[in-house]
């Protein structure tokens, strides 16, 4: 037993929690040793500080296997999942800190409702939804592999949190939802192309985005938002012009 | 949950971010050039080279070399990114292959056009 106990503790990290402080208005630091196992998850250390120090932290997670996308905090200065993200790996101190661009609720606790608001805003339904049809739209492997990357969001919000767009204009639809989006304009089943294509293209759309790719950096699940919206460019100039050529046409 | 306008983070905190300077750079890059085109204004509004003055004679090397790197920096990171905006569905195996594609083809259209004005 004292054998296993010592070769589960056999690492030690100093974690840096950087937490907004309400009376200060201002974010304060404060330091915690951590010991623990080698391959130790930034979220496994967060545990070990609340139990051990009893600071009653707030932090969101469920799944603790990167699959929820509930663990997202400001690691190391780089936005990333705590369950997917090891000790081991980084730079000691560990800077732990709530998700940029979101106010803060508590903690690591960020209030992520106007992000969920952009996503609702980009239709992400097909109109079998809509005309409550009840024929059945088929979809070949083909199609399936256009869209399937696109697919994969967990709404970890990572990417809105690494966006600096989004910092500045908080009414930009933001990276996550226009691959959203762009996952339903390439849906063969998907019949609301045009009005969602019209709202991509407004004064908030998919215009704002400035490539900077930093979005696709940190998504822990290769979506490739950054790619998307420039797809959504792209298609964009192509709906205009089919807009000003055939204009009864929709 | 009433503070959605709440800012609690400073506003440049990307600034000072390594990862954002890349996009800096590739953006200024565009800023080169046009200083470079704008010297290029300013000398063919001589009508001769004997009566250009003196002082943009001098620069004349300094500012083809800033031409030449702005130009070199946005080519080759617009070339870069170009795949990822084509309006198709590429996997990373043909994306791959695009960008090999779009880079040798910009190598040999800059080498007919250097061809071109620099053959005589």
């Amino acid at each position: 037993m004292e054998s296993k106990i010592k070769f589960m503790a056999d690492s030690k990290y100093k974690i840096r929690l950087t937490l907004y402080n309400r009376d200060l208005k201002k974010f304060t630091s404060t330091d915690y040793i951590v010991k623990g196992k080698k391959d130790l998850t930034v979220l496994e250390a967060l545990h070990i500080i609340n139990r051990n120090h009893k600071i009653s932290l707030s932090y969101r997670f469920s799944c603790e296997m990167g699959i929820c996308g509930s663990c997202g905090a400001t690691v190391n200065g780089s936005p990333s999942l705590t369950c997917s993200t090891f000790c081991k790996d980084l730079k000691n101190p560990i800077e732990i800190s709530p998700l940029r661009n979101f106010p803060v609720i508590k903690d690591l606790v960020v209030d992520i409702d106007s992000a969920m608001n952009k996503m609702r805003s980009a239709l992400p339904y097909t109109n079998l939804v809509v005309k409550k049809s009840n024929k059945e739209l088929l979809q070949s492997p083909t199609d399936l592999k256009k869209i399937l990357q696109a697919s994969q969001c967990i709404k970890c919000m990572l990417c809105y949190s690494a966006c600096p767009v989004y910092n500045t204009n908080r009414n930009f639809i933001g990276p996550a939802a226009g691959a959203l989006a762009y996952k339903y304009q390439k849906d063969n089943r998907d019949q609301l192309k045009y009005k969602r294509q019209n709202d991509l293209n407004s004064k908030d759309g998919v215009w704002n985005c400035t490539f900077i790719g930093e979005c696709s950096n940190v998504c822990p699940k290769n979506v490739d938002p950054a790619k998307a919206l420039q797809k959504l460019k792209a298609a964009g100039m192509l709906h205009n012009l089919k807009t000003i050529l055939k204009p009864n046409e929709k | 949950m009433k503070n959605n306008n709440e800012q609690h983070w400073e506003p440049l905190w990307w600034t000072k971010k390594p990862a954002y300077i890349a996009f800096f750079v590739r953006e200024i890059s565009g800023l080169l050039i046009a200083i470079y085109i704008l010297y290029l204004f300013i000398v063919s509004a001589y009508p001769s080279y004997l009566q250009t003055p003196e002082i943009l004679k001098n620069i004349a090397t300094p500012i083809q070399i800033i031409g030449l790197i702005g130009a070199l920096i946005h080519t080759l990171t617009w070339l870069g990114v170009m795949p990822k905006i084509l309006p198709l569905t590429l996997t990373e195996k043909q994306e791959k292959t695009a960008t090999i594609l779009i880079f040798a083809f910009w190598l040999i259209f800059s080498f007919f056009l250097f061809k071109l004005i620099y053959a005589y």
